[in-house]
């Protein structure tokens, strides 16, 4: 199935005669060449097969589709992944909360969690307590708000059941001791510090890489702290885990791997996780980051041919890129038509988008500029924000933010 | 582009159709559902709602499984299935989708991929707008929160907090990424085919003496002041307001139309609460 949802089929007079006038300026049957990558742009330099055990859209209807741009769009494809933590976590045995365990805190007003594990009962608000300068402080006496596990749920959370949560009074931060009274099995406890000075930040160099790519991490802390140890963890959506080395420097820690050249069909993001333990002056604290992005597995490429000429019936400007497959699936193309206004600026036309399913070997994929949208503008045409994306995946598995100009 | 100007748009638009036939469908957020009218919305909100429609029986109410991804058959694609039907089976021409939370980011799956599924052009087709009541467009930092546990560690078989799917997806650094590659609205990409208005909730009030805690549910709201501790001085207790306009336009902050100025906490904004219901009805 064809779908034209955004344009007609059916030639007018005026259409025709602006069908014959890009005709005449070399806009039909041309063969062309995609540009070459640029830094930034996701390209693969050799297609791998992969599992399909899992297929997210096993679809054999070819769709198109074309939407018009606002002329003021202005896309940008960089997306660097960047976090930011004022938070940890801690595995918890029992014992050492009911002799009480130092929060660590940096600032007042901590918002802390505490979660039931395995052969944990659920918490009671009765066996929390706050030690602190020699005192045993109650609940009602060290918190301003504290919620069970039906609280949060509520609200839409989906905290673990018999958890406990609470804001600790401001005060009572500088050496606060957490006691769970009759604790027994593990917990988990989480502790975020809304008003610390000292957020541990990560940032990644890319959002995709592809099976086997490199990963390229930076680690830091703020409000003047140092990073006294760190570890990181390459973590994929099926649970399968690598650690990552992790190198420091005054500038900072790096993190520096190669994803795994063999990946799981298991759809979402993998993670970049790390522990740091850091300290400022005399106070020693702990912060966990997470990160998202994609590893992906080139499954097919564009081959860099591409073919341009108007279709019959409609006049719509054509593109058709040759594409070099590994694995059977459902592929889509897209990407984003410039051409210049009547005051000579180059200007977003409109987005077309085509997915059909592709056999492995060489194979065909068209992207449909209708006449009526190109008609308003002039050449030369550019061709920007192309993407390749296996839908069998849910993966952009090539991306190139300059693709191809058509004069 | 403002929401005055959409609707002249739209209004011009109008006389080219033979005779709008116009119908709304109400798409809860993150849960599976079999009854949402009872279980999400409330029969009296929905029945306020369809009060603005020239026929009220051109309505529905979306029960699908917002558990998983949101390209899942079972979130878009069960959402696509009952769209569809109902479009096809009522000839609906002039569609009003109203959302809640994660199920504003199901239909912004359908909007940003129309290649996915043959049905989708036909569904983006018959849309007038969608009126998304706080959507979860950036992600909430709860959702990093719940999906603790000791991650950090090596020995990962002992999880804590496992999630479903959706709840990973609506982590922060996640929906960042799926906005930068899988959907549209976002800023630095291309804009949705249909407008995509926001409702943004602003702020919770849980106090005792609070008539503004009361809708909805005290106890939720309680709950709510307390998720506001992970949030940004603007949120509605479960979204930061950035989250809620990171996708589409801004149509109003609740204080800036409902009863009195009032806050929508994440609760309230899928209740009858101070007027949003005849907002939405006068918005058919």
């Amino acid at each position: 199935m064809i779908a034209n949802t955004s344009f007609r089929p059916g030639t007018t007079r005026f259409a025709l005669i602006i069908a014959l006038a890009l005709a005449s300026t070399g806009l039909m049957a041309q063969s062309l060449s995609l540009q070459p990558a640029q830094p930034g742009d996701l390209v693969a330099s050799a297609t791998i097969a992969a599992s399909r055990s899992v297929q997210a859209n096993d679809s054999r209807d070819a769709v198109e589709y074309f939407q018009a741009l606002e002329p003021g769009s202005v896309l940008d494809q960089q997306h660097r992944p960047v976090g930011e933590s004022r938070d940890y976590w801690q595995r918890l045995d029992g014992s050492r909360l009911r002799d009480g365990y130092a929060l660590a805190l940096t600032a007042p007003g901590a918002v802390v969690m505490v979660s039931p594990g395995t052969r944990a009962a659920p918490l009671q608000r009765e066996q929390i307590q706050i030690l602190q300068g020699g005192q045993t402080l109650s609940a009602d006496q060290a918190t301003d708000t504290l919620v069970n596990a039906d609280d949060l749920r509520a609200t839409g959370m989906s905290p673990t059941a018999g958890s406990i949560g609470f804001r600790l009074r401001a005060g009572l931060e500088n050496d606060a001791t957490l006691r769970i009274v009759e604790a027994n099995g593990d917990y988990v406890l989480h502790v975020f510090e809304p008003r610390t000075p000292y957020a541990l930040n990560l940032g990644l160099a890319t959002d995709i890489v592809h099976a086997g790519g490199n990963i390229d991490g930076q680690l830091s802390v703020s409000g003047g702290a140092r990073i006294d140890a760190a570890t990181a963890l390459l973590v994929a959506p099926d649970g399968s885990h690598h650690d990552l080395a992790v190198s420091s420097t005054r500038q900072g820690s790096h993190i520096r791997a190669r994803a795994p050249a063999a990946i799981s069909a298991q759809p979402g993001l993998w993670e970049v996780r790390s522990s740091i333990a850091a300290g400022h002056q005399d106070l020693a604290f702990q912060r966990d980051i997470r990160l998202a992005f994609a590893v992906v597995a080139p499954t097919a490429r564009l081959d860099g041919e591409v073919s341009s000429y108007n279709r019959r019936g409609d006049g719509a400007l054509m593109l058709e890129f040759g594409v070099e497959v590994a694995s059977a699936g459902r592929y889509e193309l897209r990407g984003a038509l410039y051409g210049h206004d009547g005051s000579g600026q180059s200007v977003p036309i409109g987005v077309a988008h085509y997915a059909n399913w592709l056999n492995p070997g060489a194979g065909k994929l068209e992207l449909a500029f209708p006449l009526d949208a190109t008609a308003k503008f002039s050449p030369p045409y550019e061709l920007r924000d192309l993407r390749l994306g296996d839908q069998s995946a849910v993966a952009v598995i090539e991306r190139r933010e300059r693709a191809l100009v058509l004069p | 582009m403002p929401r005055l100007l959409a609707l002249l748009i739209v209004l011009m638009a109008a006389p080219l159709t033979v005779s709008a036939n116009t119908g709304v469908a109400f798409v809860h957020g993150t849960s599976k559902h079999t009854n949402a009218l009872a279980d999400y919305w409330t029969a009296p909100f929905v029945n306020s709602v369809r009060q603005g429609l020239p026929n009220q029986a051109n309505y529905t109410v979306i029960n699908c499984d917002f558990e998983q991804f949101m390209w899942d058959s079972r979130a878009a694609g069960c959402l696509a299935t009952q769209l569809h039907g109902f479009i096809t089976s009522r000839n609906i021409t002039d569609l009003v989708v109203i959302t809640h939370s994660n199920g504003g980011n199901v239909m912004r799956w359908i909007l940003s991929n129309p290649t996915w599924d043959s049905r989708y052009p036909t569904i983006i087709s018959r849309i007038r707008w969608v009126n998304a009541l706080a959507p979860s467009s950036a992600g909430t930092p709860l959702a990093d929160a719940v999906i603790s546990g000791n991650i950090f560690e090596g020995a990962l078989g002992w999880l804590l907090g496992y999630q479903n799917d959706a709840v990973r997806q609506q982590q922060v650094s996640w929906m960042a990424h799926y906005n930068a590659n899988n959907l549209y609205g976002t800023a630095g990409r291309p804009g949705l085919p249909k407008g995509f208005w926001n409702v943004v909730g602003t702020d919770v009030r849980s106090g005792l003496f609070s008539n503004n805690a009361y809708c909805g549910g005290y106890t939720q709201s309680v709950g709510l002041e307390f998720t506001q501790n992970w949030l940004a001085g603007c949120s509605d207790g479960f979204l930061n307001c950035t989250s809620q306009r990171a996708a589409g336009s801004l149509w109003f902050n609740d204080t800036q139309r409902t009863s009195s100025g009032r806050v929508l906490n994440h609760n309230q904004s899928r209740r009858d609460c101070f007027n949003l219901d005849v907002i939405l009805r006068n918005d058919l």
